[in-house]
């Protein structure tokens, strides 16, 4: 498989404070890759660092390109969809305005209708509402509009922070399987934070562990999974 | 009812006008947050630039969407270069660079163009048309059109294209818009470049009423600012009916309430502007607050006397630094001209009454454009008590702070219901009034002629000449301002109303008693200012209504956010600025002197975006750091 993202001893910091302290990872052509890592670690960061939304040094590759000095508008332009920590939908405009402006950078109008349309099918929900604003909907179904409006874009690769946080167990699941729907019908790569280990070790094919700002461990997402003293020690499942 | 109906379609008309400037000014701070000050003059300079093609034979449709086409270019261009570096400034030093961006274009303007008075084309017949008993004239129908299909264009366009909804996300939610791709920056100067497109065709209606001169849209933005906030400063459609109210309003009153005449069309007008902010602060059509960053949390603190407590060498060296400062101020008058010294004596004065302003707008948050009004209330208690009151000069200046300071507490009540920037444009609407007042009670005030006051005499037999007796007469109140105030701002009280500014909600659960403070506040910073109101009538010798106009109130503010947000020794040096940069500007240019002064008011925030305190505070650090190394 041929790699899409490939970080290399990433640091980054906020301000003075050194957050991560010399990461390297990869994100493999149409997998699924997740973060774990307790509150603080930098998983976060790491999303933020690949987005360009902080100061960093090492090296970041797209399909082979640096796009480590790039501003944030011209990474998400190559393909980059990234769902916030936090949701970060536009409250005062109407669901399908938050669409209509994820697929803002598309030159081709009608594809885009289209997959405005497809969205509606993925997330029902935002079909009933799509005249409403976006402030006024729920949590769920924000997160919801959220990886929508990302999808939009049509990315290549596309960062989810915490999708599950505050959800209910149902929606939580039904947001997941569209995720592993997308990435296995549309091929797109995935890269996942995830505060739930086995939710996300379920749907990832690989793995890697943050504690304070280094990679402790990585691999294959069984791994993780079947080795009790792993789950134990770090995930606390 | 004829004249009535008469009387309404007059003011549709003016309203108009007011609706498209009112309208530039919300897209700009939609697009930005920023209120831009010098939209007005930005406008003005534009219909010049139309003025010149016409005279160069150019039709007029042409020289008037060749007007259009080169506004856009301009204000994109000025957002790109000026307002642009300036973009993690805080708020404050932004609408300073905006105040600088005004008088830059009113001076260039009267210099190349002479402040002779030009009649200006209209597009429209001047035919009256008569319907019944009532005239609408054909030129007021065109301006109305025009109006009109400005809103439309631009309604569909923020609506339905894509550009315009990026517009609007990226004043939104910058981040969020960075993470769809829209270019946030670009975005920004596209929302200068549009408002001062809108800006120029209301130039363009408005030059044939009132001519074309380098001054013809201080009127005419004063109305439009009370349309805006009437209607609501995140609302497009809201400045448009705000407008038109505005200039309905106007006429009527001019009209029908016989004491108005038009000597108080201006003040019923900003009146009824307060009134409708009380009942619902965010104006007629506003939705949330308006401008969260108006609220002042983005203003770095900088901490005064951060070595008081710990007595350290460092202390020790500013009380030293601070008796040679104090002595050399005693050693001036003995070796300057009286000239000199007259201008000394007026920058001390400025200086207590940018303390009063720093109190509220730099440490409370409260921004205040109307300090103007309490310093003109202290002048002319002083004048009156003296002149008609026949009362010795030293009982009316305590006589004056007290005034003021409960007119201050007073006007801090209804105050509070008001953020961010409706507090700023209600004060500055209180600002704008106070010529019109001061010249309608002429029997206290001596209307436009003022009131000439005599030098005040040398008591107890002192060896000084009046000059030199007033200099140290408003020397010593300097001190004992600048003591109580310094007192005051470092204790509990500073504490508390610093809390208020940063975090009202947490302070509030704290027991400090919000409402209570903040009144407080407002009245003990228009005390401040009031006695130098006091002061600077016995200093100049004169009171008269134009003294205390708006440019006074803007001037204050300039003052404090130059010298540097809550900081003490800023007011020092921002009366410093407002007192010696505008006649060393005159050194520099005779002919275009405030353009100069404009130049060095941006130069100035550029180099210090926290003001001349807060940049001696980061040379202090840094050269405190690079000594402990
Ligand atoms: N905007 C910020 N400014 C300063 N420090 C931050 C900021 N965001 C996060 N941090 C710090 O960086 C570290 C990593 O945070 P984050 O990446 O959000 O962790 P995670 O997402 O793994 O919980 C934490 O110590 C946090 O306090
Ligand atoms: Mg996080």
């Amino acid at each position: 498989m041929a790699t899409l993202l490939e970080v290399e001893n990433l640091e980054s910091f906020y301000g003075q404070t050194k957050v991560l302290r010399g990461i390297s990872f990869r994100v493999e052509k149409g997998s699924i890759t997740t973060i774990l890592g307790a509150n603080g670690a930098g998983k976060t960061t790491t999303l933020r660092a690949v987005c360009g939304m902080v100061r960093t040094s090492g090296k970041i590759l797209l399909d082979g390109h640096r796009i480590d000095k790039k501003a944030t508008e011209d990474i998400v332009r190559l393909g980059v969809g990234h769902v916030p920590e936090g949701r970060g939908t536009f409250v005062n405009l109407t669901v399908e305005e938050n669409l209509r402006l994820g697929g803002y950078i598309r030159k081709e109008k009608k594809p885009m209708m289209e997959d405005l349309n497809k969205m509606y099918q993925y997330f029902p929900v935002l079909g009933e509402r799509r005249g409403q604003l976006a402030g006024t909907l729920s949590g769920g179904e924000q997160q919801m509009l959220a990886i929508a409006r990302a999808l939009m874009l049509r990315p290549r690769l596309l960062l989810l922070d915490e999708p599950s946080l505050g959800l209910a167990p149902r929606i939580v699941q039904e947001i997941f399987r569209i995720v592993r729907k997308i990435n296995q019908e549309e091929g797109v790569s995935v890269l996942l934070v995830e505060q739930n280990a086995s939710i996300a070790l379920d749907l990832a094919d690989q793995a890697f562990l943050l504690e304070t700002g280094r990679v402790v461990l990585s691999g294959p997402s069984a791994i993780f999974r079947e080795d009790d003293s792993i789950r134990r020690s770090y995930l606390g499942y | 009812m004829d004249t009535f109906l008469q009387q309404i379609v007059s003011g549709l008309a003016t309203g108009g006008i007011y609706a498209s400037l009112a309208l530039a000014l919300v897209m700009i701070y939609q697009a930005t947050d920023v209120v831009n000050f010098a939209q007005g003059e930005m406008a003005m300079f534009s219909t010049y630039l139309a003025w010149s093609l016409l005279n160069a034979g150019v039709p007029y449709w042409i020289a008037f969407f060749s007007t259009l086409a080169i506004a856009f270019v301009g204000g994109l261009l000025i957002e790109r270069t000026i307002i642009r570096p300036m973009e993690n400034a805080p708020i404050l030093s932004i609408v300073i660079v905006c105040i600088g961006l005004l008088v830059i274009f009113n001076s260039l303007a009267g210099w190349i163009y002479s402040y002779v008075i030009q009649s200006f084309p209209s597009p429209f017949p001047r035919k009256p048309l008569k319907i019944g008993n009532i005239v609408f004239g054909l030129y007021d129908i065109g301006i109305i059109g025009i109006t009109l299909v400005l809103l439309v264009l631009l309604y569909l366009f923020f609506r339905y294209t894509s550009l315009g909804l990026a517009m609007r996300a990226a004043a939104q939610n910058p981040v969020s818009s960075r993470l769809v791709g829209i270019r946030v920056s670009w975005m920004l100067a596209l929302g200068w470049g549009l408002a001062a497109m809108i800006g120029a065709v209301a130039g363009m209606m408005i030059a044939p009423i009132v001519f074309l001169e380098p001054n013809m849209m201080g009127g005419v933005m004063i109305y439009a600012f009370a349309a805006a906030t009437l209607g609501g400063f995140n609302s497009p459609m809201g400045a448009v009916i705000g407008g038109i109210l505005v200039g309905i309003t106007e006429n009527l009153a001019g009209t029908y309430i016989p004491f108005i005449g038009t000597d108080l069309k201006l003040t019923v007008a900003l009146l009824v502007i307060l009134i409708v902010l009380l009942v619902k602060p965010t104006g007629l059509f506003g939705r949330t607050r308006a401008g969260k960053m108006w609220e002042m949390k983005r203003t770095p603190q900088i901490p005064e006397f951060a070595g008081v407590g710990v007595p350290s060498v460092h202390s020790y060296w500013k009380i030293i630094g601070l008796l040679g400062v104090l002595a050399v101020a005693v050693l001036l008058p003995f070796v300057v001209s009286n000239y000199r010294l007259f201008q000394f004596t007026l920058a001390y004065v400025y200086a207590i009454a940018l303390l009063g302003l720093n109190i509220l707008t730099g440490y409370n948050g409260q921004i205040s454009l109307g300090h103007g009004a309490f310093y003109a209330l202290g002048a002319y208690t002083t004048a009156i008590l003296i002149e008609r009151g026949e009362m010795a000069y030293g009982w009316t200046i305590p006589i004056a702070s007290f005034i003021c300071l409960i007119t201050g507490f007073l006007f801090g009540i209804p105050a509070l219901r008001l953020e961010g920037l409706y507090l700023s444009l209600a004060t500055f609407a209180l600002a704008l009034s106070i010529p019109q007042i001061l010249k309608y009670f002429e029997s206290w005030t001596g209307g436009v002629q003022g009131i000439i006051l005599s030098k005040p005499e040398v008591p107890f037999g002192l060896p000084l000449n009046p000059d030199q007796w007033l200099y140290f007469l408003v020397l010593g109140i300097l001190v004992i301002s600048f003591g109580i105030g310094w007192n005051l701002l470092r204790g509990r009280v500073g504490r508390a109303i610093i809390a208020i500014r940063d975090h009202p909600i947490a302070a509030e659960t704290l027991g400090i008693h919000n409402a209570l403070y903040k009144s407080l506040t407002f009245g003990v910073s228009a005390m401040y200012t009031g006695t130098a109101g006091a002061l600077g009538a016995l200093v100049v010798q004169f009171v008269a209504p134009d003294s205390f106009n708006e440019f006074l109130s803007i001037s204050f503010l300039v003052g404090v956010v130059v010298g540097g947000l809550s900081s003490i020794s800023g007011a020092l040096f921002g009366a410093f600025f407002i007192q010696f940069v505008p006649t060393y500007a005159q050194n520099i240019s005779k002919a275009a002197p405030w353009a100069i002064y404009g130049i060095f008011l941006i130069a100035f925030m550029y180099v210090m975006p926290t003001g001349i305190a807060g940049f001696l505070q980061k040379v202090r650090g840094r050269l405190g750091r690079f000594r402990r190394k």
